[in-house]
């Protein structure tokens, strides 16, 4: 089955063909980013504005690479929540035209629980089967959460960040630290520089209470602005400019080590709700962070756990797992009808 | 009318204010168009839910593959409604192949006026204490409407208009200015049934260059050039 997958859900307009749920044909992705540099942060009016201009192209070239023609596509799927609704809306607009003028079936798929299938891109329909029960979490910069996933389809949510996502962490201390617009990989690669001290600094990991596996990074945020610009009431005010380049690689690194230790401290307590639990998956944007990924990977073997990390194309926002997800909806009798609406909040 | 004529789909949702946004169906005929079917959208934020099963509504019992224009009334008006339309529009000229029209809203809305009462200031998306003007006279109407763009009360003074067809959003002080100039305000109305006439014979648009018209910059980065210079 070969499904056309469109995401328009923030600040990437893209396209993609997957065959099967799980082997990708092509993935287009339009990066808005140089147009919400100047802002330090994604503006929804431009965004949308951008979506609309790239959309045709997009979905153009994403059926191109993939080598075939528009009688081909057996369905189309689309990111329809969560997002900025007016992102969305290009994306559900184009989608639903495109459904209804090639007579096949239309399916939203829930945005968050894509990036989750995305660690299967490439993988077979084996492998797929092999991971379940598993323990899911997703990092991104909209979205820190942990599931328990039974199936490719099934999944309930075991915790949630309560203030900041760890991608908007990331994403804030790098402009505490004066890294450029966006963030989260500069700070990962000032955190990796020779001579960066993760011990530099001892950041707050936040607990929130024996057993509760929900996150919040707001905390360590706070820490860090205190240590560049000082302790209001206590120390003189300062900004970045006065840091060293080591002191900045020192925070940096030790910012990085606190939030991926907060992050598998929570694993560590979600795995208890997770029976016969045989993988660990990781998705969203911030599965590209590399002391995320070397934490993951030691969390899965220490537990015995299969681990399924998406190729770095897929760790961003992406039309492939949209489309993957999709397919397997639609596998299982799943579509929706071309009343389809955009929902700014995730159902996951 | 044989079954083979090509049939044209009207596409108005810029300003639910000048009246419910609708979608309409139908073919050239001599001398003109006419309009086989038409659906009326909800007049609420969500008529964007609504566009698709409209379409699909307008053509049961019809071969979707007969589509041979889709006129999109592209604004200036509501962003989000527009990209609706456009992006809808868009992806029906690639699948099915129909040429794709970007027909101004103000040369609809000017299909509804007298033209005795010319010249006509038609104003589109009012926001604050602006709005953005397109003039029509008799003599030259639709063929030739010159754009005023964004204008305030004072740019009344030297656009020479007998009427304004302004809606609930018109600022106040337009208003008062047209009062006191001796202007007449008539209501606009807008309607994908006025579009197909208006629309029907117009050039046809490049696909990758149909756009919504902005008249103005996105509010935020108004913002924030305030804040930051």
């Amino acid at each position: 089955m070969l499904v056309l997958g469109i995401e328009t859900s923030c600040d990437e307009t893209a396209a993609a063909v997957v065959d099967g749920g799980l082997s990708v044909r092509s993935s287009v992705v339009a990066s808005q980013e140089d147009l919400h540099r100047e802002y330090g942060g994604v503006v929804p009016e431009i965004a949308s504005r951008a979506h609309e201009k790239a959309i045709l192209p997009v979905v153009r070239e994403a059926i191109t690479r993939a080598g075939i023609v528009h009688a081909d596509i057996d369905a189309v799927a689309v990111g329809h929540r969560p997002g900025l609704i007016g992102s969305l809306l290009v994306g559900v607009s184009a989608a639903k035209a495109l459904a209804w003028s090639l007579g096949k079936p239309l399916i939203g798929v829930d945005h968050v629980h894509a990036h989750l299938h995305a660690a299967f891109l490439g993988a077979t329909r084996e492998q797929l089967d092999a991971a379940f029960p598993a323990l899911g979490l997703v990092v991104s910069g909209g979205h820190t959460s942990m599931y328990r996933v039974e199936s490719p389809t099934g999944l309930t949510r075991l915790g949630a960040t309560i203030d900041d996502a760890v991608g908007e962490a990331y994403d804030k201390v790098a402009t505490i630290l004066g890294l450029d617009y966006p963030g989260g990989p500069a700070l990962d690669r000032m955190a990796q520089e020779a001579g960066a001290d993760d011990r530099g600094h001892d950041f707050p990991i936040s607990r929130l209470g024996k057993g509760s596996l929900d996150f919040s990074f707001s905390g360590l945020k706070t820490a860090v602005l205190y240590a560049v610009r000082g302790v209001p009431g206590r120390d003189e005010p300062r900004d970045e400019s006065s840091l060293s380049d080591q002191q900045r690689r020192d925070i940096a690194a030790s910012f990085q080590r606190a939030a991926s230790e907060a992050v598998r401290l929570k694993l560590g307590r979600a795995i208890a709700h997770v029976p016969g639990c045989r993988s660990l998956i990781v998705g969203g944007g911030v599965s590209a962070n590399s002391r995320l990924r070397a934490e993951a990977g030691a969390f899965a073997g220490k537990h015995g756990l299969a681990l399924r990390l998406p190729e770095m194309a897929y760790c961003i926002d992406n039309a492939a797992m949209i489309a993957g997800l999709g397919a397997v909806l639609i596998e299982q009798g799943e579509t929706s009808g071309l009343g389809l609406s955009p929902v700014p909040t995730t159902a996951c | 009318m044989p079954e083979s004529t090509p049939l044209i789909l009207a596409i108005e949702t810029s300003n639910p204010s000048m009246g419910a946004p609708s979608v309409a169906l139908g073919l050239r005929i001599p001398g003109g168009v006419q309009t086989l079917a038409s659906q009326t959208l909800a007049k609420s934020v969500r008529h964007s839910d609504d566009l698709m099963p409209a379409i699909a509504r307008l053509f049961e019992g019809e071969d979707r593959g007969r589509l041979g224009r889709v006129l999109v009334s592209a604004g200036p008006g509501g962003f989000t409604a527009l990209r609706v339309a456009i992006a809808t529009a868009k992806m029906l000229g690639e699948i099915l192949g129909p040429e794709l029209v970007a027909v101004p809203s103000a040369l609809v809305v000017a299909d509804a006026l007298e033209r005795a009462d010319a010249p006509t200031l038609v104003c589109l998306a009012s926001k604050g204490q602006t709005t953005f003007g397109v003039r029509f006279d008799s003599a030259a109407w639709t063929d030739q409407p010159r754009v005023l763009g964004i204008l305030d009360a004072s740019g009344l003074e030297g656009a020479d208009v007998r009427t304004i067809a302004g809606d609930e959003h018109l600022p106040t002080a337009i208003r008062e200015r047209a009062g006191e100039l001796g202007i007449r305000i008539v209501e606009p109305t807008l309607s994908a049934g006025a579009l197909l006439r208006v629309g029907h014979a117009l050039p046809a648009t490049d696909p990758l260059e149909l756009a919504p018209i902005y008249p103005r910059e996105p509010e935020a980065v108004r913002k924030w050039r305030e804040l930051h210079g």
